[in-house]
């Protein structure tokens, strides 16, 4: 499926599906035949793959049973659309002209679905995008609409200090347990009530009521601080507020030097901060090195 | 962040606390109860209700209705005041992932002597 080796053409497993001519169908005919006769299909396993040549591996593998090309790309987008908007998925989509690709990029890594349904990137974002483009090619797979608003929040659209409501009612509860606690240690001091179950309920309920209010005050504050590290984070894959400019190096100039680097075009060395003291797009989907020299993508 | 080449700890998802109505009233309800039996056990045992038989019983079901009414009221905070919050971790070895090729099928022999086996379990940084 994956295969970064080389630049795609975009048109390498549509083609072969049109027939040439009779004699080589012919013999692609046969050759099949005898491949469905010698592997068990419904028993596959990588001992057989090996074992398989490259023209039994044509012979067998029918390009018009799998989607690819421009239809591809539209399923993959469209997938991919539904799994942001389920928040499945962390990255952001864009569609690239020169070659016809899908794209998607967050802080954490990158992905490039081609036309002939090869992937190109690295990271998290990659994992996720993989098995996107297996379905996709799939002709019993169906994609499901995905909503308008599919993007992730921009950052001030993540609300934190939600649930103020529910952590009132846990409030409530422990304030009462608490009350509850030193009232029965009140009664056992003073008011002459003499069982002992009276201070060993009271201090359980007062160890109780001290947890309960620190469950409230580790959720507000945990909240709090999560809420920013997402807001980070979104900044980080490139998305801002309205009206704010992107402190963000444009994806095609990090994809350009992230793919040079992995086919191996000069074991060069990545730097794609932008100016000091930004913290958004420090390395997008790229391995940074800052001691690295400069490149210009 | 993703400069130190980890992502462990990166928040995936981040969605507010649903808050829906009929958790709220849920909430509230079971609060009230909550505080109602807290005050009634307080009272009653103050008031030498435990001293006889069937008094002792009722205090000790005030009791169990007050912690299991505690857990309810905490699972539904959890469920719907809390913000539903996904975060990268890292994926521990499951029995799942012992046997994925054919050829791996019968494991892979423990080597080494067993004092070693030992370090490695007590000691999760130990050489490997």
């Amino acid at each position: 499926m994956t295969d970064a080796s080389d630049e795609p053409t975009g048109a390498r497993a549509v083609d072969s599906g049109s027939a040439d001519d009779g004699a080589a169908d012919d013999s692609i005919e046969a050759l099949r035949a005898e491949v469905e006769e010698k592997y068990d299909f419904d028993d596959f396993g990588p001992a057989d793959m090996a074992e398989m040549t490259a023209e039994e591996w044509n012979a067998a593998f029918d390009p018009d049973a799998w989607i690819t090309g421009r239809n591809l790309l539209d399923r993959v987008e469209r997938d991919l659309r539904n799994q942001i908007a389920s928040r499945e998925v962390f990255a952001v989509l864009d569609r690239r002209t020169d070659p016809p690709s899908v794209v998607a990029y967050s802080d954490e890594g990158w992905a490039v679905v081609y036309e002939d349904g090869s992937v190109e990137g690295e990271g998290t974002v990659l994992r996720d995008v993989k098995p996107t483009v297996a379905l996709c090619s799939m002709d019993s797979y169906e994609v499901r609409d995905p909503p308008e608003a599919y993007e992730l929040p921009t950052p001030e659209e993540v609300e934190g200090g939600t649930g103020e409501f529910g952590n009132l009612m846990i409030q409530a509860v422990a304030a009462m347990q608490i009350l509850g606690g030193l009232g029965l240690f009140v009664a056992w001091l003073f008011l002459g009530v003499e069982t002992i179950v009276a201070p060993v309920m009271g201090g359980f309920f007062l160890i109780l009521g001290v947890l309960l209010f620190g469950l409230v005050a580790n959720a507000r504050l945990s909240d709090r601080f999560r809420a920013e590290e997402y807001r980070d984070r979104l900044r980080a894959a490139g998305i801002t507020d309205p009206g704010e400019d992107a402190e963000f190096v444009p994806f095609e100039e990090v994809a350009e030097e992230a793919l040079a680097a992995a086919r191996g075009e000069g074991s060069r060395s990545l730097d794609t901060s932008v100016s000091p003291g930004d913290d958004a797009g420090e390395s997008v989907g790229a391995s940074a090195d800052p001691s690295g020299p400069e490149t210009d993508g | 962040m993703s400069s130190t080449g980890s992502t462990y700890g990166d928040i995936h998802r981040y969605e507010p606390a649903r808050e829906s109505t009929a958790a709220a009233i849920a909430i509230v309800l079971l609060t009230v109860v909550e505080v109602v039996f807290v005050f009634m056990f307080t009272y009653g045992l103050v008031n030498g209700w435990g001293l006889s038989d069937t008094g002792n019983m009722f205090l000790g079901g005030i009791l169990a209705v007050i912690f299991i009414d505690l857990a309810f009221i905490l699972a539904l905070y959890r469920k719907e005041f809390l913000p539903d919050v996904v975060i990268v971790k890292k994926r521990r070895r499951k029995w799942e992932d012992l046997y994925i090729r054919g050829d791996d099928v019968d494991g892979e022999t423990l080597g080494g002597d067993a004092w070693e086996q030992v370090k490695r379990a007590v000691y999760p940084y130990y050489k490997r």
